[in-house]
Order: C-alpha cells, then sequence, then structure tokens
C-alpha cells in the first residue's frame, strides 16, 4: 500500500507540472496588460507597476519566482484587488465552496445510492422506472436553470428558504447545494442501479438468498461493496464537476466562494487570481483522483496488489 | 428475440428502428432540428424585430412563446439559438472525433514507446481542469466562437483516443491486418484504409453522445457570460437573459431551459439507440 501510495503522489507531479505551465504560458502569451485601462498610463507609472508586479523580469525567472511561491502557498499578488494577495482571497472564499462541495458530495453520494439500490432492487418495475426517468431529467437539466427555478419556487413563491447571499446561516446552503447535487444524484443512481442489476445476478447472491437472507441483508453484506466500483470510479470526476459547478451554483445565488472570485477575475482581466484558481482546482482534481484510487484498493484488494 | 451471445444478422439501421427509446430520440431530434431551420422562415416575426407594442409579454396568440426585454419574439430567437447550438455542437464534436481517431490509431497500432508516450500524454491532459483552462483561454484572448471549438475539442477527444486505441490493439492482429502488410502497404496506408473504417461503428456511437455534453458546456460558458454573444445567441445565452428577468418573466428562462434540456435527452436517446443497435449481442 505504500509503494503504491508513493507511485500515485509521484506520478500526480508532472500533472500538476503541466497545469502551471499551461495556465502560466496562457496568461504570458496574452496580448495586452493587466494594466490596460480607459486611459494609457503614463510610461514611467507602469514601468513602476510592472516592476512592483515583477513583469519586467525574463520569463524564466519569473516562472522559477512564481513556482518558488507556490511552494510556500503564495499565489502572489491581486492585479485588481490591490490591498489583497490571491492567497487571501482564495482562503476567503475557500470555506464556503468547501461547505457547498462537500455537502453537494455526500448528498449525492448517499442518495443516488440510495435511489439506485431502491430501483435495482424494484420487482413490479414501477419505482425502477419512475427513479430512471427522473435521473434522465435531473441529468439533462443544466444546473443554471434548476438553480433560479428552485429559487423562484422555494424563494419567491413559498418564502421557505434564503435565495442569496450567506444570511439566513445553514438554511443558505439549501438551495445551492441541492442545486449543485441534483446532476450528481441522477448519474449515481443510474450507475449504482446498472452495476447491482449485474451483481444480483451472480451466483453467488443466489447462495446468499438461498441461505434465507432477506433484500436488505443481501444488499448491506454482500451486493453493495463489489457494485459500487464503478461508482467509486466516478467520484474522480464527479468532484471535479462539482468544482466547476459550484462556479455556477456561486454566481446564481450570490455566494461569496472562489467560484465567484474565479469567475470576477475573469471578467475583470485579474489575471493571477484566475491562474490561481486554475492551479488551485488542478491540485483539487488530483487529490480526488488520488482518493478514489484508495478507495478503490480499498473496495477491490486485488488492485492495490498488482 | 436473439438468444443472447449469438449476434443478430439484423442490420444496424434495421435495429436502431426496432429500439423505442433510439426511435423517439431521432424523431424528437428530428422535430427539432427541422423546427430551428424553418421556424424563423414560418414566423411572422423578424430575428432582430421589435415589437413596440410587447415588451416582456406572456405567450400569447401572437407572440407564441412571449416576448424578451427588448420585445423581441422569443420562439425565433429559441430557433436560432437552438440552430447555433445544434451547430456548434455538431462542429465541435467533429473536430474531436478527428483528434481522438487519429491519436488513438496512431498510437494503438504503433504500439511500444510511441504508444506509452501518446497515451501518458492523455493521462496527463485526463487530469486538468479544462473547464477552468478555457475560461482562461476566453479570458486572456477575448470571447469567440472559436476558442468555444478549441477548449471543447481538446476536452472531448480524450475518452475516444483511448477506446480507439483499445479496439485498434484488437484490429491490429487480425488476419486482413496481416494480409494487407503483406501485399506491401504502408503503414499509414493500413491505419487509413483498413483500421479507421472498422472503428465507424464505436466512433458513430461516440460522436453521438458528444454532441450533448459540447452543447451543455457552450452553454455553460454563454451562461457565464464568456460563450456565444451578441446579436449570435445559443440556449446558454437566453437562459441567462431568462434567469436575469426571471421575477417578472419566467416564460423566459422556462422555454429555452425546457428546450435544450428535450435537444439532451433527445441526443442521449439516439446515442443509446445506436450503441445498442451497433452491439450485436443486445437483443433487439
Amino acid at each position: 500500500m505504500g509503494r503504491f501510495l508513493l507511485g500515485r503522489l509521484l506520478g500526480a507531479i508532472p500533472t500538476l507540472l503541466a497545469i502551471i505551465l499551461l495556465s502560466f504560458a496562457i496568461m504570458r502569451a496574452a496580448p495586452g496588460g493587466p494594466f490596460d485601462g480607459e486611459r494609457a498610463l503614463p510610461p514611467e507609472v507602469e514601468a513602476n507597476l510592472r516592476a512592483a508586479y515583477d513583469l519586467d523580469a525574463p520569463l524564466a525567472v519569473q516562472l522559477g519566482r512564481y513556482l518558488a511561491g507556490l511552494a510556500r502557498f503564495d499565489f502572489g499578488p491581486s492585479f485588481k484587488y490591490a490591498d489583497f494577495s490571491v492567497g487571501e482571497l482564495i482562503a476567503g472564499g475557500a470555506p464556503v465552496s468547501a461547505i457547498i462541495g462537500g455537502a453537494a458530495l455526500l448528498l449525492a453520494t448517499v442518495l443516488g445510492i440510495a435511489l439506485g439500490s431502491v430501483a435495482a432492487l424494484d420487482r413490479h418495475r414501477a419505482l425502477d422506472s419512475g427513479v430512471m426517468a427522473l435521473a434522465v431529467v435531473g441529468q439533462v437539466v443544466p444546473t443554471f436553470v434548476v438553480g433560479p427555478l428552485l429559487a423562484l419556487l422555494f424563494g419567491l413563491w413559498l418564502g421557505w428558504l434564503p435565495i442569496a447571499g450567506l444570511e439566513g446561516g445553514a438554511r443558505a446552503f439549501v438551495l445551492p447545494v441541492v442545486t449543485l447535487a441534483l446532476p450528481y444524484v441522477a448519474s449515481i443512481a443510474r450507475l449504482t442501479r446498472g452495476s447491482l442489476r449485474e451483481v444480483l445476478a451472480q451466483p453467488f447472491i443466489r447462495t446468499a438468498r438461498a441461505k434465507g437472507l432477506d433484500d436488505a441483508t443481501v444488499l448491506w453484506r454482500h451486493a453493495l461493496k463489489p457494485a459500487l466500483l464503478p461508482v467509486v470510479s466516478y467520484l474522480g470526476p464527479a468532484a471535479a464537476g462539482l468544482l466547476t459547478g459550484s462556479v455556477v451554483v456561486e454566481t446564481v445565488f450570490g455566494l461569496p466562494g472562489i467560484g465567484r472570485y474565479f469567475v470576477q477575475g475573469a471578467i475583470n482581466r485579474d489575471y493571477t487570481l484566475v491562474l490561481g484558481v486554475v492551479v488551485l482546482y488542478g491540485a483539487l482534481i488530483i487529490l480526488f483522483n488520488l482518493l478514489v484510487d484508495i478507495l478503490y484498493g480499498w473496495l477491490d484488494p486485488r488492485l492495490a496488489r498488482r | 428475440m436473439t438468444m443472447p451471445g449469438r449476434p443478430s444478422r439484423r442490420s444496424p439501421a434495421a435495429r436502431l428502428r426496432r429500439h423505442r427509446a433510439g426511435m423517439i430520440g431521432t424523431m424528437l431530434l428530428t422535430i427539432l432540428a427541422v423546427l430551428a431551420l424553418t421556424g424563423p422562415l414560418l414566423s411572422p416575426h423578424g430575428l432582430d424585430a421589435v415589437d413596440w407594442a410587447a415588451f416582456e409579454r406572456p405567450p400569447s396568440a401572437s407572440h407564441i412563446f412571449g416576448t424578451d426585454s427588448a420585445g423581441r419574439d422569443l420562439f425565433v430567437r429559441l430557433m436560432l439559438a437552438t440552430g447555433i447550438s445544434l451547430l456548434l455542437g455538431l462542429l465541435a464534436s467533429l473536430v474531436s472525433v478527428v483528434i481522438g481517431i487519429l491519436w488513438g490509431a496512431i498510437a494503438g497500432f504503433a504500439g511500444g514507446r510511441v504508444d506509452a508516450v501518446m497515451m501518458r500524454l492523455v493521462d496527463i491532459l485526463y487530469a486538468m481542469p479544462f473547464m477552468f483552462l478555457v475560461i482562461l483561454l476566453m479570458v486572456v484572448f477575448g470571447r469567440s466562437i472559436w476558442l468555444i471549438f478549441i477548449g471543447v475539442g481538446a476536452i472531448e477527444w480524450l475518452t475516444l483516443a483511448r477506446i480507439v486505441r483499445g479496439q485498434t490493439m484488437q484490429l491490429k492482429a487480425m488476419p486482413f491486418v496481416e494480409a494487407a502488410r503483406a501485399c506491401g502497404a504502408s503503414p499509414a496506408r493500413i491505419v487509413a484504409r483498413h483500421i479507421v473504417p472498422n472503428l465507424l461503428g464505436v466512433v458513430a456511437i461516440y460522436a453521438t453522445l458528444t454532441v450533448p455534453q459540447v452543447i451543455l458546456v457552450e452553454s455553460f460558458l454563454s451562461f457565464l457570460g464568456l460563450g456565444v454573444q451578441e446579436p449570435l445567441t445559443s440556449l446558454g445565452v437566453l437562459a441567462k437573459d431568462g434567469v436575469d428577468a426571471l421575477e417578472t418573466a419566467p416564460w423566459l428562462l422556462l422555454f429555452p431551459g425546457g428546450w435544450l434540456a428535450l435537444l439532451l435527452i433527445a441526443l442521449n436517446l439516439l446515442g443509446d439507440g445506436l450503441r445498442d443497435a451497433l452491439d450485436p449481442r443486445e437483443a433487439l
């Protein structure tokens, strides 16, 4: 297991470097600088600004300094919010994004597996078709349509839940989390159902039933663990999707998370902020994939030993 | 019914016609596409025509889907948007399919070190947060339709490259490839004339399932204001306008959102149908 982990960690380094290099290259290839405003700056002011933001050094030196900074979790200064560093902005938004993303991932996994299991075990097909029809709809209606509609229904018309900002404490997170989780509930339900159907058709399940075990015991003790392998391998891409989705959800519900900074940064051409978020998300996606690999090894020990 | 394990003798087209979900998808897609092409011509309202008597009006006899905040007919805008979203989806899928086939076929056919390097690159790209890199591109180089193509093409070819590589490695071991080589065909000719044509079934399925992905990515970018720009429009642009006017004019979100969902369902059903129809072991 130690070797397996070490190998995976080392394998992640080129990917992370590639992400940083590519983002850095795109940013530096930009036509026009971040200080192009409505009015041209006097040359000496611009020269001072460039020196202050370290833009006058050779590219290799800039890249080296950026990498050295990243190693200390220093993402550099923000171009637009002059008083803040990118690290401070990200740290400010991180708790909100982490709560939304974490809660959505949990909700999607638990509810998705539960719905998928119900559909797979349903003998009369009525529940099964119902759940699967809902799942298809959940997969194709985009977050940016579902979010505003839920806000309209539960926020404006029924007045049950707050629809924007953080006021209202935990209640403020209900709609964003549900909105973000829905497509993943749908996908995980479909995956669970398909995979559980296959497992339930296998001889060892017939043996378990022949022993007189009821549905619940067969599911918990025997069928679920092998059936969850495809679900677990889906969690890596799902986590990446949740990060992307949180950009939309934070925009729709006006939440001060990293995703909102990202969109604001994109619109303001705040290069360092956008670059910082891309690098952070890249690192997170790599981390999630690593966690998925570990979980996979636990669910199917044959893989870890390979 | 055929027995599981015994290949069906019906042609794929005939099998698709027997696939209920696939046929529903095909019909729905045809209806949506025909409406998108003919809707603007049949409607008395122009694409940019402003009805000065009807700003943000709910659906009525003269404007069947209502009008937007600038007094334009939503039905006509929606048909234009559907057309553009579909066109973008098809073109970007085509780009990614071509890259995916070439990459996968070359890697699979060459094998050895070339294969290892090419597929390692795919692995690295796979782990990248592409959506964010595309947004970064948009920010830096300005918003253009071409960047959507590049971005989406760069995301979507990876899976296809993996699938094609696997298939190519199987095909490479077949006697007919051996025969071609014995006849003196060059590796490039073998890949182009003997390997790729045999991959088209798999590619067709995957391409059909790529189109809805692309449409979603495009609408996501447009929703953030980073995709298609006015006066052109797409389903994502319309949805964004709808969200902005949600409290006073919910139909401006409901119609584009519903239309987008219908389009995606149609494409997904068609893709599932094709997959089952081209898999001879599937009983149909």
